[in-house]
């Protein structure tokens, strides 16, 4: 379970002016304003008017719908990446954007704008697979996947936790053996988000039963395709079944594609585990523009608008949410000695503003929230979903362990 | 100016500053002072002079034609960041935010030459100020009245007003706030009653304006509510210091201390308390940092906004750290010679001071600030932090 996404549905918010993106983007804002324009027009007559697919969801679901839904995210993000606008900060010569971060998040907020299908099913590949191969793999590796990856054509996902090992990522049990040029592969993995749509996974395993737990770990991608990977779909308690249980047996991996050394594993997952937290807070993450204007709807039409109670609730959600924004694009200089727990911290802030959305929303729309009548069914979902952002990515207990004993140097 | 100095160069000289001359020693002289010697003063002057006269602390925001730095407000709330971590009682919110207030005045006329004056003689450390803000209030007037030609009313328990030389004072003019300037001539004609605080450190005083001459600095209600908004805010910038210094303290000793044979600061459910500070920490402190960078970027609306979001949940972890601070020292904690209690009664004291928690939060959702995180493409914040990158 990883990446959230927001629903297919948002209010009709016109494309607003400048908002100060023109001291970031300079002269290319019009030009990406008319590109996603033109890509709002292109998909919009696949938007679903109604039905399940239009729900407020924080997790990500899978249903009848979703063939299509790949179909149109696969071909989102590769218009996205022929208009240079999918891969900000990569590296020019892989086909990436070469720009800032803070470029990125003026994108982020441009991209908001418009009304273009989620990218659901690519996230986990683009905000978890990618930055660790870009990271610790090797240039052959970067360029047969790197590329592949931002143009939609390969759908990556996360072969991580298994059942013995949950927050204890790095007791992973799945084994690999060095066979010539290849290794060959056999354990189970759970909790897979995607994998069932996913081409490639990143796949963490024990290569040196000898070693010490986290130096004897090493990270591959293999092929969802190879023979002996078996997924099966696990349905959540949402009710929806886009995250999976994966067997894998005998089955063969060739060296070339290890990403980072023999042993290194562990930082090649953290380097992962980092990227998720991080993704959280993008714009197509569960505190989206789109779901929050959703909020801002039942709220204006809320009796309960001006209660008091109700004014206390609005104020911290607020005060969260833009914490969390400012803390998002922070640079990593800033962070001081949270340096490398910058993620945990917005993670745990994140967690803290869906709960208090939650509640918000129940309030507002009273026993109508969990019953099926008019449109504030769309909330079950939220609520529903958002236990399981409290696991995902390292639970709360977890984040705070890292910013307690990696952050704040309290003792292990 | 060819060179502008850096937020962060600020903190540091601050921080060297503040490292070389004990805060929490100025504040013990208060705390166990005779009674019956009279109130001590709040804080040592020696160490203000400095602050003033080495650092230029006082008129950091003070336009340099009248001899300060010139900076900000962010440069404003990191010194205070700094000042709130080793909870240094001098003049320096108070000079600073009562500095502010007569920036933000439209200087024309006689009214012009009476604030240069003032700016002139903060910046060069000839006059300590104290600005009157309703005490218990997000809005309002702070009990002065400046209806007649003289200035009448009592402006209760303004911080540092026991050794103010100038006030600057949201009075009520036609049933509305205005600023209004009293000088150190005629402050020095003005009735003060010192009030002990909790927390030693503030030099709180009644001060009574009984047909005093003041000077109507404005009467724009966009500008005297920004002037609250921006006390506000720098309350919450020190607010936010004191909780990381009470935090910082803590994990010192969490470091140290055995129990069962092992590391307190080992233990899960301490560790987690001391995340969670950490994070609502890092919260308020993005807030304020938004703020300041609204403020400085001229943008009052989301100023109003979000200082009143900064200020509630700097109150807010201001007491939880503190909370955290005296418990996780266990009995030690609890005596009068630690210093726990130090930053127990100051987080108490700021908190309650012009507003808590829930009057912040009540005021900035009648100012819509939900609005803020709502419209689809919000202009001011994501604006705000843009500028911080």
């Amino acid at each position: 379970m990883t990446l959230p996404a927001p629903a297919y549905s948002a209010t009709g918010d016109g494309p607003p002016h400048d908002n100060g993106l023109g001291g970031v983007l300079g002269d290319e804002l019009g030009r990406i304003r008319a590109v996603l324009s033109e890509l709002e027009r292109r998909f919009a007559d696949s938007e679903p008017q109604a039905g399940p697919d239009r729900r407020v969801g924080l997790i990500e679901e899978s249903g009848p719908g979703e063939p299509a839904a790949v179909a149109r995210a696969r071909a989102l993000q590769r218009a996205l990446f022929d208009a240079g606008l999918a891969w900000p900060q990569g590296p020019a010569e892989l086909g990436g954007g070469g720009r800032s971060k803070e470029w990125s998040l003026a994108l982020d907020q441009v991209l908001a704008e418009f009304r273009l299908p989620p990218r659901t099913q690519l996230l986990v590949g683009l905000d978890i697979v990618a930055p660790a191969v870009a990271e610790h793999g090797s240039r052959p590796l970067q360029e047969r996947y790197l590329p592949a990856l931002f143009r939609g054509e390969i759908i990556g996902c996360q072969l991580f936790s298994e059942p013995s090992s949950g927050s204890d990522l790095a007791s992973a049990r799945a084994t690999a053996r060095r066979d010539g040029d290849d290794w060959i592969v056999s354990g189970q993995k759970v909790w897979t988000s995607h994998g069932h749509v996913a081409d490639v996974g990143e796949l963490l395993v024990r290569t040196d039963p000898a070693a010490a737990k986290h130096a004897g770990l090493s990270m591959f991608l293999v092929a969802m395709t190879a023979p002996g990977v078996t997924v099966r779909p696990l349905r959540q308690m949402t009710g929806g079944a886009a995250f999976n249980e994966v067997f894998l047996d005998e089955v063969r991996v060739p060296d070339a594609d290890r990403i980072g050394a023999p042993g290194s594993g562990w930082a090649v997952a953290k380097t992962s585990l980092r990227h998720e937290r991080e993704a959280m807070m993008s714009g197509e993450g569960p505190l989206s523009p789109r779901i929050l204007s959703l909020l801002g709807a039942l709220v204006a039409g809320s009796a309960l608008r001006e209660d008091p109670v109700v004014g206390q609730q609005l104020a911290k959600i607020t005060a969260g949410v833009l914490a969390n924004r400012a803390l998002a694009a922070r640079a990593p200089a800033d962070w001081g000695r949270l340096r490398d727990v910058a993620g945990s911290v917005t993670k745990l802030m994140l967690v803290e503003a869906i709960d208090l959305i939650g509640r918000l929303v129940a309030e507002l729309s009273g026993p109508r929230v969990y019953l099926d009548e008019d449109d504030a069914f769309l909330w079950s979902q939220f609520v529903l979903s958002a236990p399981g952002l409290h696991i995902a990515g390292g639970t709360d207990e977890i984040q705070r362990n890292l910013i307690a004993q990696r952050g704040l140097g309290l003792p292990r | 100016m060819d060179q502008e100095i850096s937020t962060g160069e600020i903190r540091q000289a601050l921080r060297e500053y503040l490292a070389d001359h004990d805060s929490l020693a100025e504040i013990r002289a208060v705390a166990d002072a005779d009674p019956a010697a009279g109130m001590p003063p709040a804080f040592d002057p020696d160490v203000w002079h400095g602050l003033v006269a080495d650092l230029g602390a006082a008129g950091l925001a003070v336009p340099v034609e009248h001899g300060g730095l010139g900076l900000g407000l962010q440069a404003v709330t990191g010194a205070l960041h700094e000042a709130g971590q080793v909870l240094y009682p001098g003049p320096l919110r108070a000079t600073l935010a009562a500095a502010a207030a007569l920036a933000a005045v439209p200087a024309v006329g006689e009214v012009g030459g009476q604030v240069a004056t003032a700016l002139a003689a903060i910046a060069g450390g000839t006059a300590i100020a104290a600005l009157a803000v309703p005490a218990d209030d997000v809005s309002g007037g702070c009990g002065v009245s400046a209806d007649g030609p003289l200035l009448r009313g009592t402006a209760r328990a303004v911080p540092h007003g026991a050794t103010a030389d100038l006030l600057v004072a949201v009075a009520t003019s036609a049933g509305r706030p205005a600023l209004v300037l009293v000088s150190p001539a005629d402050l020095a004609t003005a009735a003060r009653v010192l009030r002990a605080g909790t927390d030693f450190s503030c030099g709180y005083a009644d001060i009574t304006l009984d047909g005093v001459a003041g000077t109507m600095l404005c009467a724009d209600p966009v500008v005297v509510s920004s002037v609250l908004d921006v006390a506000q805010l720098l309350t919450a910038a020190e607010q936010v210091g004191t909780a990381a210094g009470a935090l910082s303290r803590t994990l010192g000793y969490l470091k140290v201390r055995e129990q069962y044979g092992q590391l307190i600061g080992r233990y899960q459910a301490v560790q987690h308390r001391c995340a969670d500070l950490a994070v609502h920490i890092e919260a308020a402190s993005a807030l304020v940092e938004m703020a300041a960078a609204a403020a400085d970027a001229g943008d009052t609306g989301l100023l109003a906004q979000v200082a009143l979001l900064a200020r509630a949940a700097a109150s807010e972890v201001s007491l939880s750290a503190a909370d955290a601070m005296v418990h996780l020292h266990g009995g030690i904690g609890f005596t009068w010679e630690h210093e726990a209690h130090l930053f127990f009664r100051r987080a108490r004291s700021a908190a309650s001071w012009f507003g808590t928690v829930r009057q912040l939060r009540a005021e900035a959702a009648r100012r819509d600030c939900f609005a803020l995180i709502t419209q689809s493409t919000p202009t001011g914040p994501l604006d705000a932090v843009n500028s911080l990158i």
